[in-house]
């Protein structure tokens, strides 16, 4: 969701309210909590609302809805993964830093293990075997999968006109640049959001200014 | 693991790539791709089923870095990892639900760019993770299928794994079934 749409107002008034705990929640229960959702939720936030909103503001009642909606919409905003960042501002809201730090690391701890134990199964098939061939299969998948992501994200960024033009040329010019010249990927992705934050504003803003 | 990558290694890179993760756009990705696996330090097999393990699991799908910080330097390599992602992520929550309004101006600015920025850098992944496999023109055209699937249905990446996986596996039978 852009930040520009209607009701971001009330979702600044709802955030940055700061870490103002209705009700004294004890750290434990915060770890609890975010254990289980972490252990319990698949598909990424989004596809968590339900459950979210079920446990925290139903069962709970320690955010209000307009707050985890709030929250979500901020969470997809700043530079961080958007279900962690979530977690974190839910802790901090209600425990403050420590909240936060202990809300992250639960929410990431039941997915990271199984990771982990993932990791550790399998590794690298030998060449010729069922495993490197599923394993390079899948690999292409994944390239697909990246390719048509990329897509997404660029259409989710709903520019139009020379805004569009823009945005395109940032997009192709950071693969050309980093594959083809060597260029620091780190580089070309710290020139297009300079470059970006510069050239495409905010509709309303650019209209001001003609 | 002896890719001289180590603990703080792991630790700076996640940290780092914890940036660039606006809007639920994978920046881990793209930077483990270019600084690790198109450096030869990361096998484009493992790094892939890493990513793979992120959607299979519950909770954020970011949870993938664990795998990638343990193939690179061991279990204390997928610590760094974890810790990479924690503390960028509890800053930035934090400062966001404290000051978001002084904030929102740039936030706004830079969010806009991002979405293409973001999409620039998966497509730099993308290319870079399919080079060293030098896919054959069937295997471009898979690919091609794939982008296509995910743009026009955005099925579960589970299910894109999954179908991989099994796509692979029958090639595999197939080819072994057939003499010489």
């Amino acid at each position: 969701m852009s930040s520009t749409e209607p009701g971001n107002n009330s979702v600044n008034k709802i955030v940055a309210s700061g870490p103002v705990p209705v009700t004294p929640v004890p750290l434990l229960s915060l770890a609890l909590v975010f254990l289980k959702m972490g252990a319990l939720t698949f598909g990424g936030m989004w596809a968590a609302f339900s459950r979210i909103e079920a446990d925290l503001v139903h069962r709970r009642g320690w955010i209000s809805a307009d707050t985890q909606r709030a929250m979500m919409i901020t969470a997809a905003l700043i530079p961080a993964p958007k279900f962690l960042a979530f977690g974190g501002m839910v802790g901090y809201r209600l425990r403050g830093f420590t909240g936060s730090v202990v809300s992250l690391v639960c929410l990431m701890i039941p997915g990271s293990l199984l990771v982990l134990a993932g990791a550790m199964l399998l590794r690298q098939g030998a060449e010729g075997t069922l495993l490197a061939a599923v394993q390079h299969s899948i690999t292409l998948g994944i390239v697909g999968l990246l390719l048509g992501n990329a897509a997404n994200m660029a259409q989710s960024s709903r520019l139009t006109g020379w805004r569009l033009f823009a945005g395109i040329v940032i997009a192709v010019m950071i693969p050309l640049m980093t594959l083809l010249f060597g260029v620091p990927l780190l580089v070309m992705a710290l020139l297009g959001l300079v470059s970006g934050a510069i050239v495409i504003r905010p509709e309303q803003e650019s209209d001001e200014h003609g | 693991m002896d890719n001289g990558v180590g603990f703080l290694g792991v630790l700076g890179l996640v940290m780092l790539s914890t940036l660039f993760s606006i809007g639920g756009g994978n920046g881990q990705v793209a930077m483990i791709q270019g600084q690790w696996v198109s450096n030869g330090l990361l096998d484009p097999a493992l790094f892939a089923w890493a990513f793979a393990l992120g959607h299979f699991t519950p909770g954020p799908k970011v949870s993938f870095v664990t795998a990638i910080g343990y193939y690179m330097a061991g279990i204390p390599g997928a610590i760094a990892a974890m810790i990479g992602i924690v503390i960028p992520t509890s800053l930035g929550a934090s400062l966001a639900s404290h000051w978001y309004q002084r904030f929102q101006r740039i936030i706004n600015h830079v969010s806009i760019s991002a979405s293409m920025v973001i999409a620039g850098m998966m497509s730099t992944a993308a290319i870079g993770l399919a080079q060293p496999l030098e896919p054959s023109w069937i295997e471009l055209t898979g690919i091609g299928l794939v982008t296509f699937l995910v743009v026009w249905r955005r099925p579960d990446p589970v299910l894109i794994v999954l179908g991989s996986g099994v796509i692979g596996a029958i090639v595999w039978f197939a080819r072994s079934a057939l003499p010489g």
